[in-house]
């Protein structure tokens, strides 16, 4: 008997010393937890209680109310979210923007012994990146590497999701890479009186084909042949006049919801509405390179910032006019005459909270306006691969914004 | 003793016969790696092995494999092997004879003699009845043997002539094309032959009968069980080797290089740093990271478990020890099991549609920690109940014996001899849940590459409020990351890495490495305690 | 005094009278003060359920209530508030089950009535979903059917469990009857470990290897099949398969294998003649779990098919994959909105109906096999 009890009481201290240590392990850490990881110890979420959206477990909120708080000069965290063409450009933005580079780092910021950023002579600044620019619409400067005034990120989905988050204000700016008409069906009227439409660069939408294809001497397609492929009537390149290339061709499409597809559809094939017919669907532009990478014979559209030597754009003959892929030819893909040729857009809601009333608040203000700048759009569109926008059309964005500087 | 009789009760010896039944084991086996080899395209069908073309390699041995077989089962027909044979090979043997036969016939004269599809039926349906008949008429040892063999002699044949060669191939002539080509025919032929004669040369060893289908059956199934733990090796040994350069780099090891915590009060630093897990993904690190993502997943872990655990031990106590077994517990159980089977994509769309207009409308933390819990809890009150089921009546009736009431039983005595039972039932489930996708692909998934200071702190998150309700935590409602949905975000779109990740395939791998560790050291961990508790009750 | 008679009447009526018997029993057999809190407590709590519902942001009043409640009643009255609050944890199982039901149906409704078809004059609703074989979300006409996703799913389906079924069993076989105690001891966490893997790293591997190898394979256009998502699907399900028919095996009575060996059958004929029988229904209601389980699976599938939902063409080639129900839902819940939301909540009801299904079948057949074998369990 007493064999049993000595175990019982065993394995009863053993119970209590695995609850004590777990107990330990707990608050540890939660003491833990209190810091954050590996890169300069700011909270980044500056979670003032700004946005009306909290609750607790069994709590109910009036949908939609979650209001992003954008009154005054509240720093919490800037969101955006939406298309992956225009997502290159918004992350590399909101990457640069929350490390706040000091102006002696000379690669990403400023100038030093190895090198000058682009645009750095219109600049000429000892702040940081993000308090530069900020500082224009009324923030304070933090002066500390890795802690911008405001922090930023950037969600991945599609131009419709964006389009439609921006607009129930779930985020407080919308990429898109589709005229926001077009992606939820609306009339210019009611466009114009939502939200604001802030053009921060322009993308040639290429039209790309595997390795092999190019390998077999296809390296221009004329509107019809690519309309043609786009809607199953050629199922072969063989198919086509002139192509002594015999392969199926696998024709790669982007997601329905997707502002290249909406862009795709309504300027090659005439409709936003428009009847395709794929052998497969991706979501992003990055699957679409990696599938036309591994494939052979396949043909797909996607956006410039993808491009490499396994996915390769061709040229593209409209009614007697070729365009061809490379930017030093007469008539290129980089051109706005390409009919394919689109904007990228970033919208922001139109508000009461904003001031005058007005499509932008401050803290998207300051953000797209680092975009507008030389260096922004070298650094974010051009180094991305994107047609920068030309100097009227910088005038005309920075319009929109003027009205905010302090 | 007049009369006595020396009878062989053991047969200790292996006989000149034995070792040629083994040998021809041998050689299949041999086969059967050689063309697991060439699918996973180790050798190939154009590089010779050993000086031989490999088509001509595998053709030789299958003519050695079939004809050995065949060989063996005549020997033993006509009385020099000694062996125990039935009088039929039986429906089983003759049928799986049959099979590979139809597949043959129907394919040549579908094909080769161009019949078409009906004629190809109809002379698959020739072959393999010719072979049913030839494996279950004849002594068992003819019948099972030489139909079989023949396959192998058969399509060594083949190869070795030069019928199906390395250029072979045949197009199905469908609307969507497909085709059969060589590198997967000669391979997956040589395999099914390797298996169907390796078998009948196991029952030949066996001396057929009884013990012959013994020894067959044995070896088919010690193949099966060996193959899928040298599956699950190979997988996670190819994980664990694409991934580890991914993880391991910019580790740094030493005094002060990682980063700093405090626990009651002290401030050090840990004496490691892996930046892959320790960092997020910003410009000015040296080395990209996935801790947003890990900390997600530890957040919503914590957070399912906290739901589910209470709510399904409670339940699991009602239905064991308060409820009468009747309509009620039935259709409880239903219920429970019904919940347990239904896809994780449904409970995704149910949060989706339930939670994510309660939390303001958006995709939420808190929403992706109850959808979880969802997931969790059916487990939860499986395990607990068949925990507590398992707890003697005799404690119980003790108890009551002693006066105890009925709660005071629950609590003392039966919730903690069921204890090892649900933490063993709930790390399991945990363990689950982790890698899951599904669910909160549309109720929480949010940001993937965010630096390491916009990690979620609910902790430090909670704040009081003047409005109903009084308690907040906006960091429970934010959309962050966990590290499943992370890898499918690196799948589908890779871009966000920037320029400064090296290798984001490595990226991608590695992440794929650090969620298989999580999740399977969940596993083991659970799988360890239950070993533990059985031990703890085998010494009672 | 209160006397409960088992036999008094079956059925509905009798089963109602025994609850409400049960209930007068409990109020009777507790004090006062010990039943307003626990009436208290439950009222709070529905209060508190019907709130949040109704998605009202006074819901936290009742909770706090039920809380303050829950706290008295736990201090001092333990006994009835512990079993109280046992069963309203209990009912909220059972009302998980429903929510997920009502939610889901609600969702799908519009989109089943704008896919009706007239049969006979009658308009049924949702009857196009079945009958027509086009999905086109964007261009006229738009048109929500089900039947390539269905398709889909039933390729994989049969593939996964061609691939789960006889593995599977042969491996429950070898663990429960077959192996050593060391082989068991190294084997069966084998594949606990394998059930443990999670899905998004089989589609990893099935997208970045397996499928550009499938597609040189057969020299297909791209790739996709639903030839390897069955396979992979199949490995997925087989840890289902082999655990719970290793149970079924398990529970056969050790006294009928005993007897079989006594009359000098070998291992092997005894589990096919004796144990194997013995326990068909509990194997089966292992590959009908498996079956489920494949069914259910999502990611891999997402990862590794082509996202255009069509019938192959022709309807057995194995060699194009196109798209699952399951992934259906996974791929377009981002940009899907209006119609075609509903649509995916469409796809979600058949897969909840066809995998419950399964699983009542499932518990059936394992209910009729405990009750064959009697009490011997």
């Amino acid at each position: 008997m007493s064999d049993d009890s000595e175990r019982v009481s065993d394995r009863v201290s053993r119970r209590k010393f695995l609850m004590t240590s777990g107990l330990v392990g707990a608050a540890g850490l939660a003491g833990c937890s209190g810091q954050s990881g590996g890169d300069g110890g700011s909270s980044g979420d500056g979670g003032d209680g700004g946005s009306d959206d909290t609750a607790t477990p069994t709590e109910a909120e009036a949908s939609g109310d979650g209001g992003s708080g954008n009154g005054g000069s509240s720093t919490s965290l800037l969101t955006a979210e939406g298309s992956s063409t225009v997502y290159p450009i918004s992350n590399k933005g909101s990457s640069y923007w929350n490390s706040n580079a000091p102006p002696s780092d000379g690669e990403y910021w400023g100038s030093n012994s190895e090198g000058s950023v682009p645009g750095w002579s219109e600049i000429e600044t000892d702040m940081l990146l993000a308090d530069y620019f900020a500082q224009q619409f009324g923030f304070e400067p933090t002066e500390q590497r890795s802690s911008p005034p405001f922090p930023t990120t950037v969600g991945l989905s599609h131009s419709g999701t964006g389009c439609q988050a921006v607009v129930d204000g779930l985020v407080d700016i919308g990429n898109s890479s589709g005229p926001i008409t077009a992606e939820l069906d609306w009339s210019e009227e009611k466009a114009n009186n939502t939200v604001v439409d802030h053009v921060v660069g322009r993308d040639g939408q290429p039209v790309v084909v595997s390795n092999d294809v190019i390998d077999a001497g296809i390296d221009q397609l004329t509107g019809e042949q690519v309309r043609a492929i786009f809607q199953g009537e050629v199922g072969n390149w063989s198919e086509l006049d002139g192509i002594d290339y015999d392969q199926e061709i696998f024709v790669i499409g982007r997601a329905e919801g997707s502002g290249t597809d909406t862009a795709f559809r309504l300027n090659m094939l005439g409709d936003a509405d428009a009847p395709m017919e794929v052998d497969t669907r991706q979501g992003q532009n990055q699957q679409v390179a990696q599938l036309v990478s591994q494939n052979e014979g396949a043909i797909a559209y996607m956006a410039l910032a993808f491009t490499s030597e396994s996915v390769i754009p061709i040229a593209i003959d409209f009614e007697g006019t070729v365009y061809e892929p490379s930017k030093d030819a007469e008539n290129t893909i980089f051109d706005s005459a390409y009919p394919l040729n689109r904007d990228l857009h970033m919208y922001t809601l139109i508000e009461e909270g904003n001031p005058g009333g007005g499509g932008t608040g401050p803290r998207e203000a300051a953000f797209l306006n680092m975009f507008l700048t030389t260096f922004g759009q070298v650094v974010f569109v051009e180094q991305n691969n994107y047609i920068p926008l030309p100097t009227k059309d910088i005038q005309a964005e920075k319009e929109k914004l003027s009205d905010l500087m302090a | 003793m007049a009369g006595a009789t020396q009878s062989q009760l053991v047969e200790q010896e292996t006989s000149g016969t034995d070792a040629v039944a083994a040998a021809a084991v041998g050689v299949s086996a041999i086969l059967f790696v050689l063309s697991i080899l060439a699918l996973f395209e180790r050798i190939t069908l154009t590089d010779p092995i050993a000086g031989l073309p490999t088509v001509t390699l595998l053709g030789g041995l299958l003519v050695v494999l079939g004809g050995t077989v065949m060989g063996f089962g005549v020997g033993s027909r006509l009385g020099y092997v000694e062996t125990d044979p039935s009088t039929s090979a039986g429906l089983i043997a003759s049928f799986a004879a049959a099979v590979p036969w139809f597949v043959v016939g129907g394919g040549v004269a579908s094909e080769t003699l161009g019949l078409g599809a009906a004629g190809g039926l109809v002379a698959g349906l020739l072959t393999g009845g010719l072979a049913f008949v030839a494996t279950a008429l004849p002594r068992e040892d003819l019948g099972s043997t030489v139909p079989i063999g023949a396959l192998p002699v058969l399509t060594g044949l083949v190869f070795l002539t030069g019928t199906i060669g390395p250029g072979w191939i045949w197009n199905l002539g469908w609307e969507q094309p497909a085709s059969f080509t060589a590198e997967f025919v000669v391979p997956t032929v040589t395999l099914f032959n390797a298996l169907f004669a390796g078998w009948a040369a196991a029952k030949a060893y066996g001396g057929f009968g009884a013990r012959g289908r013994h020894m067959g059956a044995y070896t088919l199934v010690y193949l099966n069980a060996l193959s899928i733990v040298a599956f699950l090796f190979i997988l996670v040994a190819f994980v664990v080797v694409q991934g580890i350069p991914g993880v391991l780099t910019g580790v740094q090891v030493g005094a002060g290089v990682g980063p700093e915590s405090t626990i009651f009060g002290l401030t050090f630093s840990w004496p490691i740093s892996v930046p892959f897990v320790m960092n997020g993904v910003a410009l000015l690190n040296d080395y990209q990271g996935v801790l947003p993502a890990i900390v997600g997943t530890f957040w919503l872990v914590v957070g399912a478990v906290l739901f589910a655990v209470p709510l399904g031990v409670g339940a699991a106590i009602f239905l064991t020890e308060y409820a009468e077994r009747g309509r009620f517990t039935q259709i409880v159980e239903i219920a429970t099991n019904g919940l347990w089977s239904t896809p994780s994509i449904v409970f995704g769309l149910f949060g989706f549609a339930f939670l994510v207009p309660r939390f303001g409308n958006q995709k939420s933390l808190l929403a992706g920690m109850l959808t979880l819990g969802f997931m969790l809890l059916p487990l939860v009150v499986i395990t607990s109940r068949e925990a507590m089921i398992a707890v003697p009546d005799e404690y119980r009736d003790a108890s009551a014996a002693l006066g105890v009431s009925r709660w005071q039983t629950i609590r003392s005595v039966v919730l903690p001899a069921a204890l090892p039972g649900v933490v063993t039932g709930v790390i399991l489930g945990v363990g689950r849940i982790a890698g899951e996708t599904a669910p909160i692909l549309l109720t929480m998934a949010g940001g993937t590459f965010v630096p390491g200071g916009q990690t979620v702190d609910v902790v430090g998150g909670f704040q009081f409020t003047a409005t109903p309700p009084f308690v907040a935590n906006p960091e429970l409602l934010q959309a962050t990351s966990a590290l499943p949905y992370q890898l499918f975000a690196l799948i589908t779109a890779g871009v966000g890495l920037g320029q400064n990740v090296a290798d984001p395939d490595g990226f991608r791998w590695a992440t794929a490495l650090v969620l298989l560790i999580v999740v399977l050291s969940f596993y083991a961990i659970g799988i360890g305690t239950r070993y533990y508790f059985r031990r703890q009750l085998r010494h009672e | 005094m209160a006397s409960v008679t088992e036999s008094e009447g079956t059925g509905l009526g009798g089963a109602t009278r025994r609850q409400i018997q049960r209930v007068r029993d409990f109020a009777d057999d507790t004090e006062p003060a010990a039943l307003v809190t626990v009436t208290v407590m439950a009222i709070a709590l529905l209060a508190a359920f019907v709130g949040f519902l109704l998605v009202s942001s006074l819901t936290i009043v009742p909770f706090a209530v039920f809380l303050l409640a829950a706290g008295y009643g736990w201090l001092r009255h333990q006994g009835p508030t512990a079993q109280v609050l046992t069963l309203t944890m209990t009912v909220s199982t059972l009302l998980i089950l429903g929510l997920i039901i009502v939610f889901i149906f609600i969702e799908a409704v519009p989109v089943i009535r704008y896919e009706s078809a007239t049969v006979f004059g009658v308009s049924v609703p949702g009857l196009r979903m079945f009958i027509e074989t086009r999905w086109d979300a964007v261009s006229d006409p738009v048109r929500y059917s089900m039947v390539p996703m269905i398709h889909g799913t039933l390729l994989v389906t049969v593939i996964a469990t061609a691939v789960a079924a006889p593995l599977g069993v042969a491996a429950a076989l070898f663990l429960s009857e077959i192996a050593p105690a060391t082989v068991r001891e190294l084997v069966k966490p084998g594949v606990e470990i394998l059930a443990g893997i999670p899905s998004i790293v089989y589609g990893f591997i099935g997208f970045t290897v397996l499928a550009p190898w499938a597609s040189d394979q057969f020299d297909l256009t791209g790739q996709g099949t639903y030839l390897f998502v069955g396979v992979v699907v199949g490995l997925m399900a087989l840890p289902t398969v082999v655990s719970v028919a290793e149970d079924a095996l398990s529970s056969v009575p050790e006294s009928m294998k005993s007897g079989s060996l006594a009359m000098g059958t070998t291992d092997w004929q005894t589990m096919t003649s004796i144990t194997l029988p013995a326990a068909f229904s509990g194997v089966s209601a292992a590959v009908l779990l498996g079956v489920g389980r494949a069914i259910g699976e999502t990611m891999a599938a997402t990862v590794m098919l082509r996202g255009v939902p069509r019938l192959t063409d022709p309807l057995v080639n194995v060699f194009y994959g196109q798209e699952t129900l399951t992934s259906l839902i996974a791929r377009n819940y981002g940009e899907a909105d209006g119609l075609q939301m509903d649509a995916l909540f469409a796809a979600g009801v058949i897969l909840f109906i066809t995998v419950l299904v399964i699983s009542i079948g499932s518990q059936y057949i394992e209910w009729r096999m405990r009750r064959t074998l009697g009490g011997e369990v």
